[in-house]
């Protein structure tokens, strides 16, 4: 019977951290958080929560060891508030129970008193107050100011998009289990295996080989279980040292939510430039990041943005300003497209007002625009295909965007108040950290003496199907059925010095890494079968189908056959690889490079009904070419579109994360939050396989699938608008997201509008 | 002690009534496969069957474990993902697998729970009825493409056995014999009746707490529930929740949202209230939320309360065996303020058989039009005689404090004739009537504007042809 995730989910038997059987005398930890924005701890009484039956102990600052710091790429964040805190839900102390049920309500015995100081919410004023994570960065290309004397317009204005909670269904959790004094066992729901350990490390000042992190798989994570889940995980291991119990922490939905960090807020402003027959001279773009209280993975968030300033269109000239802005809102993090779809998002509005302002229709100036080999993205790198525009040119035709458009004009023509609305979106997104060094994986890989193999590497399956695609890897290279192969669970002693599962390159490094181990086991596998079926090439000997060929004829040998031979003939049956990704660099100090291995592309056609009169819509279809380059699992890269699809549009229409004027988080339940349903979501998606063998990055020539297709969430932004714009066309619109009824609604009405 | 079923093992405990299902059946039983994600009902993760013995048959439904307390299920069937399995996937699992229509699989088994509770319960099968009962779970991951292939391959299984399932004496026998459920599911009926007996009779005592479906209550007090002393309402329900008594329609206040717009007796008389009751929760918590709950809890955008405040509702109330009436207009009484004393109970509610030419419409609109609470919802109930308007009832929601009675609009309408002048009139006057605040389903503003388009989509919906669109919007 198969044993994969899939098969254990559909039978409720696949395991996630809050399944696990812990040890029976594990204890439970609920973390006590800031309920102030900024402010100074004046007092703290845990008396009361002390006195609690079941309580063992409240962990504090005090009780760590080593260094108080979570920070990964900046160190400005404490683990527990030493003085003072920073935003609401800062986590300042952890009571330790017999069970989470008497944890959580010691926990809210616990009194703190606070001086409350000044806090800034929005980026623009934290900017002007010079409250910034790091100095502002600069992209350019071109000359933008030589540029706008030769447009015939220029337009100008601000864009916003708001941020997004990641609700992986499975909320953040670990267990941190003594194992012999300061030897611990983490298991942890972390898409960073090894920022956990090595976070743990300097919190207990113990060195990394002393922790083992386990992850079994993540019930969803999108960015969120990057950096962010190491604090709880850090927690239980502060709790585990101290009082030399196992301890285990499982946020309740609501704790959650209010207590990490979302996509980045941006506030963005515009200059756009273009000449008479819509091709675009010059962009000159600000981006305001709303980092939130510390650092988190901002500055690589933000440094990702610039990357995706242009998108899939090649503008000559190009000045793109980033600023990470310092706030009192929980720091906010990684999320599926990492700033890229906040660019996006700017660019496309930009592009859409130059449409009506020019009078040209807005996909003849996305098109006009698009990039061409050997175009220059803005970091200096050279478009290396002509992928953006065969997609493009294919979703036109396939998917008749002509007629669809037209339809929809006579449609609106009739219908008064339902209006239909169509856009087509294209995507360029690069792949690869941005950071260098993250681009290497490792794989650990035993081929046991009854012939199964078990792969290690330092993936985290999280639902997107990397371990079907890394034992695709092993299969082709073994030329074996996929039964015969199993992936473990990601764990740092298999796997050292690994890099986040992360930036949609988990496949494609630890599948190069897999298959250099696997192809080093099959090289030594077919030597000794060379010298068995006494061949005096070994390159005459090949694996086919659990068989060996010689000479491209089967022999009577098998593959078990073969591996226990082997075994006895004491051939290592076992290798570990590195994978680093070749020919990648970037110049912080020009801030030019081949950031990216390879570029993703593709295009989306969204089709819309809006109901003017209330304010709601409804998406009827979207239909998407896609560059996959050759599928490692063609159902897997298909389900990785239709749901980053999903995402992208409850980012762009429904989900909205709002704050009182406190800083307190309003929308910290599901009741208040909504994210796609099943019958908000694309009542239709159609996705084409754009095939194409030349990307050599990949494994077996694939492409990374996981961000890329969020990013045709857009596209359903401005179908709603053009929906909106055929009910009033004199609308005067801001362009800001989440494009809620209430937007909707309101826009229609807003001046201009007067009919 | 209380005593159920739980797949197919007779179950006791002597845990308290208000303890939640979903924290016996993880940490009690250790059955992980039923999972933990919102605790309000609001996800589908913990989604499991409920089967109680009714007249001699078992009634399935689904509902949400993690609002469900202990004291709810006694004598009944629960099913949970690991009660479906069988040695080999089911054809609905393997469907999954194929469409791999599950990947980080925390949603997966109330995804599948809630398919097969379809299959227990629809009265019409078909894919879009697949589709409705997943209304209750959310799934990140997928964008719910290929759960939706599921339900294709579900429906081609069944192929043109529809009949069949739908017209079988013995439904389950049927689902075991296509083997879409386990073969002990045929002897769960033999075990209720045996287990059924020990029901001890309820009534009400003093300092008890009454929960009908907990989807109130439950999310309310989460942390206080379990060491209440509860009273459970629907253990003493009546037998026929909805029944024509006197010329008027009686509904029990045990009725849940489901039986309300299953009622053959109200789809006669309000042909569409099927498919706007489907803008209410999900279909879990529709199977659990009742009339009483939605009324006492006296929410100001409770639907069921906008939808009955404008049929000249009134309400039957017990307070120590005596019985008395008020008007459900004057039900509410200021924020969570209602005519409801200490220990009195709501036990139904009569409304008027509606005249021939009475013509209702509800309209809600919520940021997510599944599955959310609404920003405004509103109800109208009209009469006309040539198309002047004889009698005329209009109540909003999220527009005060209190679901709100709409009376001057209403006043303002009588003996107009319906055109695009009384229309604007009409909505103007609601806006005027209400005092809406801003919070996260939206500013004042909006709200307001939202109810006058809402009043005059009532009239869009009902008077097409006296009304034009085109002037009015
Ligand atoms: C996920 C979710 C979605 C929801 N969506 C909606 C929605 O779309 N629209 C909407 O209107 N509501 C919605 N609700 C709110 C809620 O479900 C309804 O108000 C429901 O009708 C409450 O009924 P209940 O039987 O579950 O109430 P309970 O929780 O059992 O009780 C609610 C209150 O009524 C009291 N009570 C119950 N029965 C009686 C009685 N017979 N006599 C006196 N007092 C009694 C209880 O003591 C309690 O104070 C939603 C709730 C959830 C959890
Ligand atoms: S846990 Fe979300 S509905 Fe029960
Ligand atoms: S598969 Fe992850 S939530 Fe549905």
């Amino acid at each position: 019977m198969r044993q994969d995730d899939i098969s254990l989910h559909v039978k409720g038997a696949s395991k996630f951290v809050g399944d696990l059987d812990v040890p029976a005398n594990t204890l439970y930890a609920n973390v006590l958080t800031s309920t102030v924005a900024n402010g100074i701890i004046i007092s703290i009484d845990y008396s009361a929560a002390e006195a609690c039956r079941g309580v063992h102990a409240i962990i504090t600052h005090k009780d760590i060891p080593g260094l108080n710091e979570i920070g990964n790429i900046i160190k400005d964040e404490e683990l527990f508030a030493v003085e003072q805190v920073h935003f609401i839900g800062m986590p300042i102390a952890a009571v330790i129970a017999e069970t989470d049920a008497i944890a959580r309500k010691a926990k809210n015995l616990i009194k703190v008193e606070y001086e409350e100081l000044p806090a800034i919410f929005d980026p623009r004023e934290a900017f002007a107050k010079n409250s910034l994570i790091a100095p502002p960065r600069i992209f350019s290309l071109g000359d933008v100011n030589a540029a706008w004397n030769e447009c015939d317009f220029v337009i100008e204005d601000k864009v916003e998009s708001g941020a997004q909670e990641h609700l992986y269904l499975e909320t953040q959790s670990a267990v941190t289990i003594p194992i012999e004094e300061r030897k611990f066992k983490v298991i942890s729901s972390t898409q960073s295996p090894t920022a956990v350990q090595k976070t743990i490390a300097w919190i207990l000042n113990i060195p990394m080989h002393m922790i083992e992190v386990e992850v079994l798989r993540l019930g969803g994570a999108f960015g969120g279980k990057e950096d962010q889940a190491t604090p709880w995980a850090a927690i239980t291991a502060v709790a585990a040292n101290k009082i030399k119990r196992p301890v285990k922490l499982v946020l309740k939905r609501g704790e959650d939510i209010r207590q990490t960090g979302k996509r980045h807020p941006y506030s963005s402003d515009y200059k756009i430039g273009l000449k008479k027959d819509g091709t675009i001279l010059g962009y000159e773009v600000t981006f305001y990041q709303n980092a939130g209280a510390s650092a988190d993975l901002s500055t690589a968030i933000l440094e990702r943005t610039l990357f995706h300033t242009t998108n899939s269109y090649f503008i000559p000239n190009v000045k793109a300003t980033a600023v990470s802005c310092k706030t009192n809102l929980t720091p906010n993090t990684a999320y599926r497209g990492f700033g890229g779809p906040q660019a996006m998002f700017v660019l496309q509005s930009a592009i859409d007002k130059a449409a009506d302002v020019t009078g040209l229709p807005v996909e003849d100036i996305q098109r006009k625009n698009l990039i061409k080999k050997n175009d220059t993205f803005p970091y200096g790198m050279r478009v290396m295909d002509n992928h953006a525009i065969a997609c493009w040119d294919r979703g036109v035709e396939l998917y008749h965007y002509g007629s669809i458009k037209k339809s929809a004009e006579k449609y609106n023509k009739i219908s008064h108040y339902i209006k239909k609305g169509v856009s087509i979106q294209p995507v360029c997104f690069g792949i690869s950290f941005t950071s260098t060094f993250l681009n290497q994986a490792s794989a650990l890989v035993h081929v046991y003496n009854d012939g199964s193999v078990l792969i290690s590497t330092g993936a985290v399956e999280m639902g997107q199907g990397v371990n079907e695609k890394i034992k695709r890897v092993a299969a082709n290279v073994f030329s074996l059925p996929m039964e015969m192969i199993k992936l473990d669970y990601t764990n740092t002693t298999r796997n050292a010095n690994t890099s986040p599962t992360a930036a949609s390159s988990g496949a494609d490094m630890n599948g190069n890494a897999a298959k250099l181990a696997c192809e080093e086991i099959a090289a030594r596998l077919l030597k000794f079968a060379g010298k068995k079926l006494s061949s005096a090439y070994e390159d005459e000997v090949s694996l086919k189908n659990g068989k060996v060929f010689l000479n491209e004829t089967e022999t009577e040998l098998t593959w078990k056959d073969l591996i226990l031979s082997a075994y006895f003939e004491r051939i290592n049956l076992s290798a570990h690889a590195h994978y680093s990704t070749p020919n990648i660099f970037f110049d912080k100090k020009t801030e030019k490079g081949n950031a990216f291995a390879y570029h993703v592309t593709g295009t989306a056609i969204t089709e819309v009904t809006v109901d003017c009169l209330r304010g709601t819509y409804q998406i009827d279809k979207v239909s998407i070419v896609h560059d996959y380059g050759v599928s490692l699992n063609e159902k897997i890269d298909l389900g990785q579109v239709e749901g980053a699809l999903a995402q992208g549009i409850g980012w762009m229409t429904m989900e909205e994360i709002l704050h009182n004027d406190k800083g307190r988080l309003t929308t910290d339940t599901l009741s208040a939050y909504k994210v796609p349903d099943i019958h908000s979501a694309p009542k239709e998606i159609n996705v084409d396989f754009y095939n194409n063998p030349e990307n050599s990055a990949g494994p077996f020539n694939s492409k990374a699938i996981g961000e890329p297709p969020f990013m045709y969430g857009i596209g359903t932004y401005f179908a709603i608008l053009n929906a909106m714009k055929s009910f009033n066309p004199k609308m005067d619109f801001i362009y800001k997201a989440p494009m809620t009824p209430e937007k909707v609604l309101m826009s229609l009405l807003k001046s201009g509008g007067e009919k | 002690m209380i005593k159920f079923i739980l797949n197919n093992v007779v179950t006791t405990t002597e845990k308290s009534e208000g303890y939640r299902v979903l924290d016996f059946i993880r940490h009690d039983l250790n059955l992980t496969g039923t999972k933990e994600s919102c605790r309000e009902g609001d996800c589908g993760a913990c989604l499991v069957l409920q089967g109680r013995l009714r007249n001699n048959q078992i009634y399935y439904r689904s509902v949400t474990s993690c609002l469900m307390l202990l004291g709810e299920i006694a004598d009944s069937h629960i099913i949970t993902i690991e009660g479906i399995n069988e040695n080999e996937l089911n054809p609905i699992q393997q469907s999954a697998v194929d469409q791999n229509a599950s990947q980080c699989g925390y949603c997966t088994p109330g995804i599948l729970l809630s398919i097969t509770g379809y299959l227990l319960t629809c009265k019409d099968f078909t894919y879009e009825g697949i589709i409705k009962a997943l209304d209750g779970n959310i799934c990140r991951c997928t964008g719910y493409a290929s759960i939706k292939r599921v339900a294709q391959d579900l429906v081609d299984y069944v192929g043109d056995r529809v009949d069949e399932l739908l017209n079988a004496e013995n439904r389950v026998a049927k689902l075991v014999e296509w083997k879409l459920l386990p073969g002990y599911m045929t002897e769960i009926k033999e075990k209720l009746i045996d287990l059924e007996a020990a029901l001890p009779p309820i009534k009400i005592m003093e300092g008890q707490r009454p929960v009908a479906g907990g989807t109130d209550l439950v999310v309310q007090r989460d942390e206080e529930v379990e060491d209440y002393d509860l009273y459970f309402v629907n253990r003493s329900q009546s037998k026929s929740k909805i029944k024509l008594e006197c010329g008027k329609i009686y509904i029990d206040a045990s009725a849940t949202v489901t039986d309300i717009y299953e009622s053959n007796i109200l789809k006669a008389y309000f042909p569409e209230i099927e498919r706007k009751f489907h803008l209410i929760s999900s279909t879990p918590i529709r199977n659990m939320a009742t009339l009483a709950g939605n009324f006492v809890n006296a929410s100001p955008i409770g639907d069921l309360s906008i939808f009955f405040l404008v049929l000249d509702a009134e309400l039957v109330l017990t307070l120590d065996g005596e019985e008395s009436t008020v008007l459900f207009k004057d039900f509410f009484i200021n924020y969570k303020i209602i005519a409801l004393q200490e220990g009195e109970l709501l036990k139904g509610m009569y409304i008027p058989l509606p005249s021939q030419n009475l013509k209702m419409n509800f309209e809600k609109v919520s940021k997510r039009e599944h599955l959310d609470i609404a920003s405004v919802n509103t109800a109208m109930a009209i009469e006309t005689e040539d198309n002047i308007i004889t009698k005329i009832e209009l109540a909003a929601g999220g527009v005060a404090a209190v679901p709100k009675y709409l009376p001057a609009a209403g006043a303002l309408a009588i003996g107009k004739t319906i055109n695009n002048k009384t229309v604007y009139e009409i909505a103007e006057s609601c806006v005027k009537e209400v005092t809406p605040i801003s919070d996260m389903r939206g500013s004042a503003e909006y709200k307001k504007t939202l109810l006058k388009n809402l009043v005059i989509a009532h009239f869009i919906e009902l008077f097409p042809e006296f009304v034009s669109a085109e002037e009015l919007v």
